[in-house]
């Protein structure tokens, strides 16, 4: 592919991409959120707040022009920990993604391309079972039965995740195998791997990546949601949901220390969702 | 393929199901460390008293064994004891689960029924302002996390405004009448006792709106898009050259195929809404089965995790046929494909 193919490819995808000014709105909140999660040690107004750190002078305080979102009841800045608090909404969602896609992804292909065989059967019938319980009660369950930490949480949203993509990629392999370039590369003698990586796969990416960035928000909902309950980062640790939880007992008088977190969560879930659709205009029909 | 077989064919597929679900979750809450009955009996218990309690429980024996023992108690009707409480988790679960399903299916009527009416005007209206406007709304509720609402409407209704109760399913000093059919509203209405029941509806909105949200931006956006499809098929257009009133055909025509996947997506919706009461009972100290299952998953009961994460697949399952149903109802064609297929 030559170079001005691909400078035409990128025009043309921003076009689609750029056509609905909220994919716009999403790619700034999303790229913004980013920033500040890397660069949170030098933006956050004060960065040793994030972890343990005492102020009693200063707790309680409602907004004002030096914290702008309040400060908690240890004293410390509620904005500067929103800001480290992006740095794990993003680690969990980057990690949860990215062990679940793999498998997910790999038994889909295989499940479909052996349709109505046993092993259609053995993998999409795990699946089903992954599937036959609420995700946010599984992920509760197992969080539950390990240790609460962060990569806890991780590892039990994972665990139920990857069906998702199994079903999604099952439904696109299981119809690309009819294709007759698939019969082709059969015909010829072509192994089954290199028929799945090589011929179908290509073919299901698309999809696949549209969902990744829808599922972001996802994941990040649950995984603020399972910190919320206790079952995820624990308490120093500067986690949207875990401040959300902490600042919710203190809500008529204190209002502040888990709105603004609150808000925070909203603000890039919002983002991502609207990203992703971005992605799946760009992505669609091409 | 006839109703009877459809219908005996997900009971066959969902119990082999819950079959590798049972599988599943108990094979995982032996592997955690940790000595169960060392957990139940408190740091302090003499190890001979741990050692009897190891016995009585199976837990010297291999997995499957344990399993085995396990499933078949599960069939008489006996998930055990909580490890916490010591009491039956059976009894507790069922004595829990009324106010759940209730707050559940509370939230699942208004949303659908909400969102069938947004769906369908701005649909109808495809961009309009109307339109626009649910598009929007229904962009910032999917990204609201039950417990943000929760939070947020418990500080604006509950603290600032104070419309709404934000704690319970009654008022303190009102007596629940007597236990029929543990269903609360079911009771209140057999025993005639409208004041209790308006006063538990009073109870529910807070909790069952928090429910509501998010479920409610997915399915009207789901039954925008497919109403947008239907208006522009032929049969449309030939009602509307026949001169049938336009109320006519959208509430006769159009409606029925374009609930479909409104109605296909409700099972996912169930599980949204069960899954989020386990948030929403703990923030409203509502006495369901999600205030059990988180205080007994904060506790490490692993009898009363498993016994809830069971019955929360039972009803997942039950709730999911019934969804078909109506689907197949509303789109015979799916059970002609599932004759051919």
């Amino acid at each position: 592919m030559n170079t001005e193919l691909m400078k035409e490819r990128a025009k043309r995808n921003w076009y689609k991409f750029s056509r609905n000014p909220l994919s716009i709105v999403g790619l700034i909140v999303v790229v913004s959120v980013i920033l500040f999660a890397i660069f949170a040690d030098f933006l956050a107004p004060y960065p040793q707040h994030a972890f343990v750190f005492v102020d009693f002078k200063n707790a309680k305080s409602p907004p004002t022009l030096k914290n702008l979102c309040g400060t908690d009841l240890a004293g410390r800045d509620v904005l500067s920990r929103i800001f480290f608090g992006f740095r794990y909404s993003l680690l969990m969602a980057a990690s949860v993604l990215s062990v679940a896609t793999p498998p997910g992804v790999f038994l889909g292909l295989i499940a479909g391309y052996k349709r109505d065989t046993w092993v259609d059967t053995v993998i999409m019938r795990v699946a089903d079972v992954f599937l036959s319980v609420p995700s946010m009660v599984l992920a509760l369950a197992v969080c539950s039965m390990l240790e609460p930490t962060l990569y806890n949480a991780m590892l039990a949203v994972t665990v139920m995740w990857w069906p998702w993509y199994t079903r999604l990629v099952y439904g696109l392999s299981s119809s690309i195998k009819n294709e007759y370039f698939i019969q082709a590369a059969e015909v010829t003698g072509a192994s089954t791997l290199s028929i799945l990586f090589g011929e179908i796969l290509p073919n299901c990416l698309s999809p696949i990546f549209t969902k990744m960035t829808l599922d972001v928000g996802w994941v990040i909902l649950i995984g603020s949601t399972l910190s919320f309950v206790g079952l995820g980062a624990q308490p120093p640790t500067p986690d949207l949901g875990t401040m959300v939880s902490d600042g919710s007992k203190y809500i008529p008088s204190q209002w502040w220390i888990s709105l603004f977190p609150a808000l925070f969560i909203v603000l890039i879930i919002l983002g991502f969702n609207l990203l992703g659709d971005g992605v799946r205009d760009m992505l669609a029909g091409d | 393929m006839n109703i009877k077989r459809y219908v005996a064919y997900r009971l066959l597929s969902s119990l082999f199901v819950l079959f590798g679900l049972s599988l599943l979750i108990f094979t995982l809450s032996r592997l955690v460390p940790g000595d169960p009955a060392r957990l139940a009996l408190g740091a302090m218990a003499p190890q001979w008293a741990v050692d009897k309690l190891r016995e009585q429980l199976h837990l010297n024996e291999p997995i499957y064994v344990q399993y085995f023992y396990w499933v078949s108690n599960v069939i008489k009707g006996d998930l055990g004891k909580s490890l916490i409480t010591r009491r039956d988790v059976f009894s507790d679960i069922l004595e829990f689960f009324p106010a759940t399903f209730e707050l559940v299916m509370f939230s699942v009527l208004i949303s659908s029924s909400l969102a069938i009416i947004l769906g369908v005007t701005a649909g109808k209206y495809a961009n309009s302002l109307w339109d626009n406007f649910v598009r929007v709304t229904s962009y910032v509720g999917i990204a609201i996390p039950d417990f943000v609402w929760a939070i947020l409407s418990v500080f604006i209704f509950g603290y600032l405004l104070r419309w709404f109760p934000t704690l319970g399913r009654l008022s303190s000093g009102v007596v629940a009448p007597t236990k029929v059919t543990g269903f609360l509203m079911v009771d209140c209405l057999l025993a005639g006792r409208f004041d209790i029941f308006l006063d538990g509806f009073y109870h529910m909105i807070l909790p069952g709106s928090s429910l509501v949200l998010g479920r409610l931006s997915q399915e009207a956006r789901i039954t925008r898009a497919s109403v947008v499809e239907n208006l522009n098929k032929d049969y449309i257009m030939a009602a509307t050259s026949f001169g049938i009133p336009e109320r006519t055909i959208t509430l006769k025509y159009l409606l029925k195929p374009s609930l479909i996947p409104t109605v296909a997506v409700m099972g996912m919706d169930i599980a949204g809404s069960l899954g989020g009461s386990f948030i929403i009972e703990r923030i409203f100290n509502w006495p369901g089965i999600g205030r059990y299952g988180i205080s007994a998953m904060l506790s490490n009961d692993i009898n009363a995790v498993v016994g809830v994460v069971m019955l929360t697949g039972v009803f997942f399952a039950f709730m999911n046929i019934v969804v078909d149903l109506i689907t197949a109802y509303l789109d015979p064609r799916i059970m002609m494909k599932m004759k051919s297929g």
